[in-house]
């Protein structure tokens, strides 16, 4: 017979598992749960100070990824004084800063078991606390041990900590699902998609070496061929860094798959016009861009494309670069 | 009187070409492209250098060493410093503590007992 005075206190916190219980929230279908790490090897231990859990989770996937980073030195990049934590796109910032790329992955229990079969531990955002109590915390996920039903985390003082999946899931879902995985530039996520891959691509073009960019395009490339924005960023990369035969190359790729992509055919007829290859350009073109600005407004870059037209034309008359650049629009 | 008039032409003219979407004549580049594919932070993109410099006025109002703040705001995509811009007061603070009453430590034990939280991690340890 438990402790009366125990029930009395669990019947008075009935109600605050109201607010707790969502929607149940399930790591497998029932089939899937071979070849999942236990723990996956070489992930550091960086216990946490007071209040230090973000820089000591990034620290923990930053020296898995290669990167020895310690929470001390992160704490000045991270920490925001008046808020007493850590917030998430700081994480994802300094990751950027240490030549990693950090991945949100997909809000859902299923890309974490994804990530952890591929070997990357996730960073992932709880809270350990309640909705009107919260108590958010970062920790790193490791490992998982369907037979237990345990996930194995770096977390806090805790270097192996083996925590139930139902309240993991309670927390992770408090925290919106948020996790990350963060990973050198030659290796891609598992679980997500290559919309927003090459969103975190490009964000880390902004502070990173082009060479780690091009490295990072190349695999997403090599993992989604047939995907027209990613290869239309490599492109892009290409002609940025003067290699405009590479870049050509690629935008021509891009319309043998995807022939409606606008934004390559705009960049390659500009790109041979440039090099005084008019003609090709010409035939690169639509009959006539200034229709299609018209009929389908709609079309983002529908008016780019007119402009490039433009541009091809005065090029094929004889101007130089620079003057057709400048040449001011028709007027109609 | 005219002079005035003219320079207050100018300067209406100067600050709308200034902010006006650029027009996009040459190479579209992958950033306009992104930005296109995520239509709502196209709209905000004419403030995206404001509000690059209120997140830096907010971090330095919030206790950031002014000698880090650059660090911190070079790497933010656009689209994280709008919601830094937005929401730095109150999206979650990762720090790993509770920031609670005593009274609430008696109901955490019991949830935590239950599974349902994990603020006390020595109640939930498998080992």
């Amino acid at each position: 017979m438990p402790n009366p005075r125990i029930l009395f206190l669990l019947l008075l916190a009935l109600p605050l598992f109201g607010c707790a219980s969502g929607p149940p929230a399930k790591f497998f279908p029932p089939d899937l749960t071979g070849d999942l790490p236990a723990e996956i090897s070489g992930v550091p231990f960086h216990p946490q100070d007071a209040l230090q859990c973000g820089p000591a989770a990034l620290a923990t996937v930053l020296g898995w990824s290669g990167v020895a980073a310690s929470p001390q030195a992160l704490e000045p990049l991270l920490f925001v004084p008046e808020r007493n934590g850590t917030l998430q796109p700081e994480i994802l910032a300094q990751a950027r800063r240490h030549g990693r790329i950090p991945y949100e992955i997909p809000a859902e229990p299923a890309a974490l078991v994804d990530e952890l079969a591929a070997g990357h531990p996730v960073l992932v955002l709880q809270n350990n606390g309640l909705g009107w109590a919260p108590a958010w915390h970062y920790a790193v996920v490791v490992g998982m041990d369907p037979e237990n039903g345990t996930l194995r985390l770096r977390s806090g003082t805790h270097e192996d900590y083996d925590l139930a999946f139902e309240t993991f899931l309670n927390t992770w879902r408090r925290g919106d699902y948020w996790g990350i995985v963060v990973l050198p530039p030659e290796e891609m996520p598992a679980s997500v998609r290559p919309a927003p891959v090459l969103s975190a691509i490009t964000a880390f073009a902004r502070i990173a070496k082009p060479p780690s960019v091009e490295t990072a395009l190349g695999a997403a490339v090599a993992r989604w061929p047939e995907d027209a924005g990613l290869r239309f960023a490599l492109a892009n990369h290409w002609y940025a860094q003067g290699r405009h035969d590479h870049a050509e190359a690629e935008y021509r790729k891009i319309l043998a798959f995807a022939p409606d992509a606008v934004m390559a055919r705009n960049n390659l007829a500009w790109l041979l016009a440039e090099q005084g290859r008019t003609d090709e350009a010409l035939a690169v073109l639509p009959a006539d861009p200034g229709k299609t600005a018209k009929t389908l407004p709609s079309d983002p870059w529908a008016q780019s494309l007119a402009d490039t037209a433009r541009f091809v034309r005065c090029r094929a008359e004889g101007g130089s670069v620079a003057a057709c650049e400048n040449a001011p629009p028709p007027v109609e | 009187m005219r002079n005035a008039a003219v320079s207050a032409v100018t300067l209406i003219c100067f600050v709308a070409a200034t902010l006006a979407p650029a027009a996009q004549a040459g190479i579209i580049s992958t950033e306009s492209y992104v930005q296109q594919a995520q239509a709502d932070v196209q709209r905000e993109r004419v403030s995206e250098l404001m509000q690059r410099e209120d997140v830096r006025e907010r971090m330095l109002a919030m206790g950031v060493d002014p000698a880090n703040v650059e660090a911190r705001l070079a790497a933010l995509s656009d689209a994280e410093v709008a919601e830094l811009a937005n929401h730095m007061e109150d999206m979650p603070a990762g720090a790993g503590v509770i920031d609670a009453l005593l009274i609430v430590f008696l109901v955490f034990v019991i949830l935590d007992i239950a599974g349902v939280t994990d603020v006390f991690p020595f109640i939930n340890a498998a080992d």
